[in-house]
């Protein structure tokens, strides 16, 4: 074991630091975690299939958002000029809700800005208010990622399990299926945790 | 060698040895690219085998790799075991680092390849090669290898070798069986004429012929063969006919042989019975002559005495017959020395020598005291020849003294010559006489013969018939040509070389 993590830990400097990174040595400012998470984005971009509507103009990027504190630094660096799907990859952080009004126009302009990302980490600072954020785009194609505990709980997709350390993750396929996002077997089979549609919520629907 | 070892086999075997050789190299060649063939059918779908477990592989741990999850991929390349060839998997990150590695239980990790390679299949350290891109999203985010054994192949070659191997032997032993049956169809022909041929030869019975049975080269040699045996045939009986009438004929002759033998004993034993006959004859001859003489003297003797002592008492008549007695007695004893002679010439001629006739003549000449009127002339040079001086004297004593008698009065004139003919001298005596009718030409030269009894020829009649006898014991001719007054040409002939010897005792037996 202690050489499959020795193995892990330089795969993961080298994650980006192949073709990806143009520098590893740059970024020993953001921390090694958040490295990782950045990577995996965007490899949930890849693995993860939106429905045709909503990524129908072939020229639109793919947004990823980041909402609240974040701690990736420069980590979404070497994605920079990278694409998924034939599209270019773009990053938009936003203010967390706690600092907004909720009930300003403000709110309401971030509400739908939130709503046209295809991939929203809601970062560790808005633990109080993920709720309100899942809510916010719920019924849209958004694909939730957090690194909060209880956030597939509130309704979100994908989770980083926050007490491990090497990006393991949790999915909440329920939820995915219910917006319409195709999330590849191969991804499930390596979560953590798979939470299943449950079959009353099936014949709810 | 083979060349030289066949050429001491039957032609049974060498058709059979011919088919094998074909029938071995055919399905050696067949062998062998069956065996190429199945190698490089197997050998890609070998290939084609580890591609697709690539393409699924590698395709089956993008996202794991993506996600830096290696357990996942480590599953990924255990599944690898399924195939029992697979010795190795292997995913590489894009800087070519070792992420995960599957290794077949038997197998350290010295099978790991010491480089990545572009994407395709690689035939290397006996082992096939492939190297896969692992994409994701039509990005490159890794590497993946697979090596395999390559036993599968070298066991289906294996398998393929033996099969074709027994195949091989199969169709060797099939073909062996068939040309053993087939090769009949050309042997057997040529087999029966052969024996055919040995049946001729050791039984010389050419009326055998060898049965066509095919229309072919070997149908051409029966015909040929066949045609053969006729005309030996033809020959042979005509060489036997041939044979029965030599032989025939040699009986014949054997049988005339024999009678000729027989023939010839008793002419032999008639000469010799005529021999003693004639030497008895001689004998008698001879002893009747002497005999006769002692008488003829006493009454010589008497005759004259009777002459000288009773001279007075007798008349003229008397006187006239006593000395007519006395003539008569004389020419007696003449005739009886002549007959004397005549039987002696035999005996005498025993001694032979090499004679030079210049001298013998001379001494002929000055003995025949020949009268003044009588010239005699010898016209060349004579040879010398070998003979009994005392019978060759005698022959030119007869000659000449007969020449000197008929010669012509008042003046005689006598010619002796010599020439040459052949392998003869040929002599002639030439005098210029009376002549002699050609109706006594022969009659001259038998005894007791004389054509004038005249007064003045004393002849006892024997001395040509002498001459012809010597001169016919040494091989010679004696003739005599002449026209009526002008003398008369006595020319004989002697063999130059000493030949006549062989029929010496005949002739002198036929004179007799």
């Amino acid at each position: 074991m202690k050489l499959k993590t020795y193995i892990i830990i330089v795969l993961v400097a080298g994650l980006f630091g192949g073709p990806v990174s143009a520098n590893p040595d740059e970024e020993s400012s953001v921390s090694r975690e958040y490295q990782i998470k950045a990577a995996f984005l965007y490899n949930f971009l890849k693995t993860v299939e939106w429905p045709e509507e909503v990524i129908s103009d072939g020229n639109e990027p793919m947004v990823i958002g980041i909402i609240g504190k974040d701690h990736f630094g420069e980590a979404f660096d070497p994605i920079k000029g990278k694409s998924v799907k034939g599209r270019k990859v773009i990053v938009k952080r936003f203010e967390g809700l706690s600092q907004v009004d909720e009930s300003s126009d403000d709110a309401e302009d971030e509400s739908k800005a939130l709503r046209k990302c295809h991939l929203l980490f809601v970062c560790s600072s808005e633990q109080k208010t993920f709720g309100e954020i899942i809510k916010s785009v719920k019924g849209h194609s958004v694909l939730t990622v957090s690194e909060v505990d209880n956030f597939l709980e509130a309704g979100g997709i994908i989770n980083f399990i926050p007490s491990a350390e090497k990006g393991e993750f949790e999915i909440n396929l329920a939820v995915a299926k219910r917006v319409r996002l195709k999330i590849s077997s191969k991804l499930l089979r390596i979560a953590k945790r798979v939470i299943e549609e449950k079959p009353s919520e099936k014949a709810k629907n | 060698l083979i060349m030289f070892k066949m050429s001491n086999m039957t032609i049974k075997d060498k058709l059979i040895l011919i088919i094998m050789l074909v029938s071995l190299s055919a399905l050696v060649l067949t062998a062998f690219i069956l065996l190429g063939f199945v190698h490089v059918t197997f050998r890609n779908s070998m290939v084609q085998d580890i591609l697709t477990d690539a393409d699924m592989a590698a395709d089956n741990c993008n996202v794991a790799l993506a996600f830096r999850n290696i357990e996942d991929v480590e599953k990924t390349l255990t599944s690898l075991k399924s195939k029992s060839s697979i010795v190795f998997g292997g995913v590489y990150t894009t800087n070519g680092e070792n992420f995960a590695e599957y290794y077949r239980d038997d197998i350290d990790s010295s099978v790991r390849p010491a480089q990545l390679k572009k994407d395709g299949y690689y035939f290397e350290n006996g082992f096939l090669t492939v190297f896969k891109s692992i994409v994701l999203d039509d990005e490159k985010i890794g590497m993946l290898c697979i090596r395999s054994d390559l036993i599968p192949l070298h066991e289906i070659f294996k398998n393929s070798t033996a099969v074709i191997t027994i195949v091989l032997l199969l169709a060797l032993l099939m073909a062996y069986f068939l040309s053993a049956r087939l090769q009949k169809i050309i042997s057997v022909s040529i087999l029966k004429l052969a024996e055919v041929a040995k049946v001729v030869s050791e039984k010389k019975d050419y009326s055998t012929r060898a049965i066509k049975q095919s229309n072919d080269e070997i149908g051409l040699l029966i015909d040929a063969f066949n045609e053969m045996l006729e005309q030996i045939q033809q020959r042979d009986s005509t060489l036997v006919n041939t044979n029965e009438k030599l032989s025939t004929e040699i009986a014949k002759r054997k049988k005339a042989k024999k009678a000729l033998e027989k023939l010839n004993k008793d002419l032999e034993s008639t000469v010799w019975e005529l021999m003693r006959a004639n030497q008895q004859l001689r004998d008698f001859t001879h002893i009747t002559a002497h005999d006769l003489k002692t008488p003829l003297r006493g009454i010589s003797t008497l005759a004259n005495w009777i002459s000288t002592d009773y001279s007075d008492v007798l008349d003229v008549r008397g006187k006239k017959n006593l000395t007519m007695l006395i003539k008569r007695v004389q020419r007696m004893y003449h005739l009886i020395d002549s007959i004397l002679e005549y039987s002696n010439i035999i005996r005498i001629k025993e001694k032979e020598q090499e004679v030079d006739l210049n001298a013998l003549l001379a001494e002929v000449i000055h003995e025949i005291e020949a009268p003044e009127n009588v010239q005699i002339s010898i016209d060349n040079n004579l040879p010398a020849v070998v003979c009994d001086k005392e019978l060759m004297m005698r022959v030119f004593e007869n000659l000449l003294s007969n020449a000197v008698k008929h010669a012509g009065k008042p003046r005689g004139q006598i010619k002796v010559n010599c020439e040459q003919e052949n392998n003869f001298w040929r002599f002639s005596v030439i005098d210029n006489g009376l002549g002699i009718e050609e109706k006594y030409f022969k009659k001259i030269f038998q005894m007791f013969q004389t054509l004038s009894t005249q007064e003045g020829f004393e002849s006892s009649g024997v001395g040509l018939s002498v001459v012809k006898k010597i001169v016919e014991l040494y091989g010679g001719k004696i003739w005599v040509e002449s026209k009526g007054g002008q003398g008369s040409t006595f020319s004989f002939t002697l063999p130059k070389h000493k030949e006549r010897v062989k029929d010496e005792k005949l002739q002198s037996s036929t004179v007799g």
